[in-house]
């Protein structure tokens, strides 16, 4: 019985390959088929196929051949396993040596080796990474943007690539490209001290928006930083700085204060709560700071500056605290004096008299103005009432207000003169 | 127990035929194994030029100006003195020797050319010569093929088909490209698209790719970066590349065969020694332009990312004319495929990266230049457009560019056609004594089909209903000696006039031609179908009727082998 089942199976092998026995295996299963069935005779098939020309592979030539490729797909592999592996070693010595040239800033040289890296591994990121870094650093921003895409497209939350291809397109004018670039890599993934790096890139797109004139975005995004920025008086004072710039005083003024708190003799931070309270208006408040700051930095030329600005400022303005009726009086009598002799300058710009009848000019201007040559500064009424404050206020900021028709847009006052006003109009 | 065992037998040996192989199955089983045996020595062929290159032109670190001047020299001297003594069967261009086997040597192909095409080839490209490894690959495979097919003791009809499968094998595994394979090879060599024939190619393009592709990785041959097509009116600046493309490619062949005829006359002595000359002026470009050296897959990847100016591009383009000119013409070993693919690469992105700077309107960054000048110049010198076209589709793995490459290299090929009739092969097949077919010429031979030789005027058509002697009389007239009988729409019969004849003796003169003649079924053609085919089918007709497809009852015309002669331009003979 076993000899029929092996019978049947090398027949039914047999025919699927095609006859590949040989002609000795042929006759020596037709003799087990006779030795073992019965009156096989014709039946049997093995006996009919050894009259049969052999046309066909024999069992040890498909035996060979199969060897034959095992063996080269073995040699094969190790072959390619240790081409792999030297590759990989060449791979990284190009990479080392590229980033030993890079460190010494022979960016031309690292690219090179960059390169080499790269086509020995051309799967392995940071010999990308590497070369389109040194690509940037070189000024090849055409070149390294493309490595950069790849590997973004590889990668897209991989944050030093967004970051500098937001540089590239920041540079080529693409700026919702880089703005989104950076957007990118503030959420992304770096490589190590990401909350450093993230602080860093928010800083950059602050700066891009503020560029731009983003003021909106500028102060949502200084907002997020503010919260998210360590306690850290360098990154405050940044911080204060750049809210200033997009025009939000009291967030910065409320930096600069904490700032103070923590250290009274910050000249920095006093320098930039007095710039705060300048900007919000409040110049006494800003006068004292600046006073301070010029204590702490008695060469710094910018705060005596801004030192003696809010002093005049303060000096010209009669709603100040702390002043008697008179002086007040005074002080608005001579604010309005100012006033009339700055629309005079842009009635008459070569400084004589303008002699022509007030009839010509123009309708808001010509009762204030008309008012305010009959005043006599060395003329001052016996008894000074709020009233008379008020009106001698009054005249001043009409004559203000008014002249825009006698005042070409580009003829500016004194700039001390032109904030009292616009804080006395607030 | 006994007597069920004849039924089992019988049983088993029905079962057994149901499953056994056809012929044309075990063929296509040996195609398989024939791409996995040239897929591993592909991959073994292509590991030992890179291993090479690393101790000659590719060193880590500084490179020695003396190393990359020697290196070229003393590789293409050796492998020279290889094939001049050793190995003389692998010399030659090796889609010659393919074709040769097709055409010649029933698929014969000694494995010494194998063997010797994987040495001296390794040691030519692997030293630094700006020569391509897919050339001996195609023949590597070829041989191969034809080795296996020997040791299989195929017929001989299937042994001459042996040679291009093999060759498809040998491509596909070199630049990791099945369709590219089996276009070449079937546009190329085969110049045929016959079903069992093609099967073949493709399974043995793709178990070697998929070799290939186990053992070295799936990675596209060239990484290429995102870019999209600017502006329609670039297609007039792709157009102008397939012009510069097809000119230049025109120009390289014919000089190129001119001075590797003129070459081929001198010595031995002479021959041997001038691939070392050569070699030393590869060595010298390439000590100022390393770029030129070898494949230059790695300077086709910096030009695909805009590494070089146009300025360099052009010049890159233009010393690998001179270099890759000059190497093949003395008969360093080595194929053309890469290099065409580096200078169509390096011209096409000059020019891209000189319209990008001066072109009024915008155009695409100069990597789609690149890519679609690496097949304008393919399909100028090789007159292989449609695999031009798709080779750099799978090079790059990149769609975007697909038509401004169809645009380019037709007009590439269209143009160098016309500058150039001859078939750059079959000239270097001239030149090495191989009188081959020109499969450009073949593709392009009319083929004339039924229409063209039928007769319309119904003059061989017998009308059912006469009787015989009218019959007899008619045909008499018209000198028939068979005629078409239709019996009613769209069943037709021939009449032999003899049965007539002998009925007419026998007193059926005045009875039907139906009733006397004897009626013999006969098979039906069509105007479209090719006179070679409806030849075959008149063996054993006289006269076939020619019905419409539209109408298959509708009888167009008759068709005779006097016709087909007369089609063909052969007189014929008086009846």
């Amino acid at each position: 019985m076993t000899w029929i089942v092996i019978l049947g199976l090398a027949w039914q092998v047999d025919g699927i390959l095609g006859s590949p026995m040989s002609t000795g295996a042929t006759r020596y299963f037709c003799r087990i088929c006779h030795r073992e069935i019965p009156n096989a005779g014709a039946n049997c098939p093995y006996c009919v196929a050894r009259l049969e020309p052999r046309e066909r592979a024999t069992p040890q030539l498909l035996f060979g051949l199969f060897a034959a490729l095992v063996l080269l797909f073995v040699v094969t592999g190790f072959l390619t396993r240790e081409f792999r592996q030297e590759r990989r070693a060449r791979g990284e010595a190009h990479y080392l040596l590229g980033e030993s040239l890079a460190a010494q800033e022979d960016f031309e040289h690292a690219i090179g080796a960059y390169i080499d890296a790269r086509l020995e591994s051309p799967e392995n990121a940071a010999y990308r990474l590497g070369l389109a870094m040194a690509l940037y650093k070189s000024e090849r921003h055409a070149e390294a943007e493309k490595y950069l895409l790849e590997l973004k497209a590889s990668d897209p939350t991989h944050s030093i690539v967004n970051q500098t291809l937001a540089r590239i397109a920041e540079r080529d004018g693409r700026w919702e490209e880089a703005a989104s670039y950076l957007r990118t890599a503030i959420y992304g993934r770096w490589p190590d001290n990401p909350a450093q790096y993230r602080l860093q890139t928010r800083f950059e797109l602050v700066e891009l928006l503020d560029h731009r004139g983003e003021r909106e975005q500028v102060v949502g995004e200084l907002l997020e930083l503010s919260e998210e920025a360590p306690d850290d008086p360098s990154v405050k004072r940044r911080l204060a700085s750049m809210f200033l710039q997009a025009r939000a005083p009291a967030r910065a003024r409320a930096l600069f204060d904490e700032l103070l708190q923590a250290d009274a003799e910050d000249s920095a931070s006093l320098r930039g709560r007095g710039e705060a309270e300048f900007a919000l208006g409040n110049y006494v408040q800003a006068r004292g700071t600046f006073r301070q700051a010029e204590r702490l930095l008695p060469d710094d030329e910018e705060v005596r500056e801004r030192r003696t600005l809010t002093e005049a400022i303060v000096a010209l303005d009669p709603t100040v605290r702390g002043l008697s009726n008179r002086a007040r009086y005074i002080r608005a009598r001579n604010l309005a004096e100012d006033v009339r002799g700055h629309v005079e300058t842009c009635l008459n710009p070569m400084g004589e008299d303008f002699v022509g009848p007030l009839l010509a000019l123009p309708e808001p201007l010509a009762e204030p103005l008309g008012s305010a040559r009959e005043l006599d500064p060395k003329r001052l009424p016996r008894r000074v009432t709020d009233e008379g404050i008020e009106a001698e206020i009054q005249l001043a900021e009409d004559l203000w207000q008014a002249r825009g028709s006698a005042c070409d847009e580009d003829v500016e006052a004194e700039e001390a003169l032109a904030r009292t006003m616009e804080a006395l109009l607030q | 127990m006994t007597r069920l065992i004849p039924v089992v037998l019988k049983f088993w040996e029905a079962s057994r035929r149901s499953l056994a192989m056809g012929e044309t199955s075990r063929f296509l089983l040996l195609s398989i194994i024939i791409g996995l045996f040239a897929g591993a020595f592909i991959v073994c062929f292509h590991l030992a030029i890179e291993s090479l290159s690393w101790v000659t032109i590719h060193t880590i670190g500084e490179h020695h100006p003396l190393r990359t001047l020697l290196s070229p020299a003393l590789g293409a001297g050796l492998a020279t003195a290889l094939v001049m003594f050793y190995f003389r069967t692998s010399s030659g261009s090796g889609v010659n020797n393919t074709k040769a086997a097709l055409y010649v040597s029933d698929g014969y192909i000694p494995f010494s050319s194998v063997v010797g095409r994987f040495l001296t080839s390794t040691l030519s490209i692997g030293t630094g010569n700006p020569l391509g490894a897919e050339d001996p690959a195609l023949q590597m495979g070829a041989g191969i093929a034809s080795y296996l097919g020997r040791v299989f003791r195929l017929t001989r009809e299937k042994m001459r088909m042996i040679a291009p499968i093999g060759a498809a094998a040998g491509i596909g595994a070199a630049f990791n490209t099945p369709i590219t394979a089996v276009l070449f090879v079937m546009e190329e060599v085969v110049a045929a698209w016959n079903g069992p024939v093609m099967g073949s190619i493709v399974l043995s393009a793709v178990s070697a790719v998929v070799v290939s592709r186990w053992y070295l990785g799936d990675e596209s041959l060239f990484s290429v970066p995102e870019f999209t097509l600017s502006d329609p009116s670039e297609l007039g600046i792709y157009a102008l590349m397939g012009v510069v493309g097809g000119i230049m490619s025109a120009y390289f062949s014919r000089y190129v065969l001119r001075l590797r005829k003129h070459t081929g006359r001198y010595d031995v002595k002479a021959r041997a020694l001038l691939p070392l000359g050569v070699g030393l002026l590869v060595g010298a470009a390439g000590i100022a332009l390393p770029e030129v050296l070898g494949t230059g897959y790695g300077a086709i990847d910096g030009a695909l990312h805009d590494r070089f100016p146009w300025q360099m591009l052009l010049l890159f383009g233009l010393v690998k004319v001179l270099l890759v000119s000059l190497c093949f013409s003395v008969r360093t070993p080595g194929g053309l495929f890469a290099p065409t693919l580096f200078i169509g690469a390096m011209v096409g992105g000059g020019l891209g990266a000189f319209a990008n700077e001066y072109s009024p309107t915008p155009v695409s960054s100069s990597s789609a230049y690149v890519l679609v000048g690496m097949g304008v110049f393919f399909a100028g010198l090789f007159r292989a457009p449609m695999t031009s076209i798709f080779m750099v589709f799978e090079v790059s793995g990149n769609y975007v560019v697909i038509l401004p490459v169809m645009i380019a290299n037709t007009l590439s090929y269209l143009i160098s056609r016309q500058i150039e009739p001859e078939s750059f092969f079959q000239e270097v097949g001239a030149q090495d004594g191989l009188e081959l077919p020109s499969v450009e010429a073949q593709r392009e031979a009319p083929t004339l089909s039924v229409e063209d030789a039928m007769n319309p005027s119904r003059t061989d058509l017998v009308d059912q209903r006469s009787t015989a002697s009218e019959a007899i009389a008619l045909m008499k007239k018209r000198e028939l000696r068979h005629a078409l009988i239709e019996r009613s729409p769209g069943r037709w019969y021939w009449i032999d006039r003899r049965d007539l004849e002998k009925g007419m003796e026998n007193g059926g003169g005045e009875r039907t031609v139906v009733q006397v003649a004897h009626l013999h079924s006969v098979v039906r053609v069509y105007p479209d179908m090719t006179l070679d085919a409806a030849m075959r089918m008149l063996g054993p007709y006289p006269v076939l009727p020619v019905s419409s497809r539209a109408n298959p009852n509708q009888l167009r015309g008759t068709l005779t082998i006097e016709d087909v002669h007369r089609a063909y331009g052969i007189p014929n003979t008086p009846k």
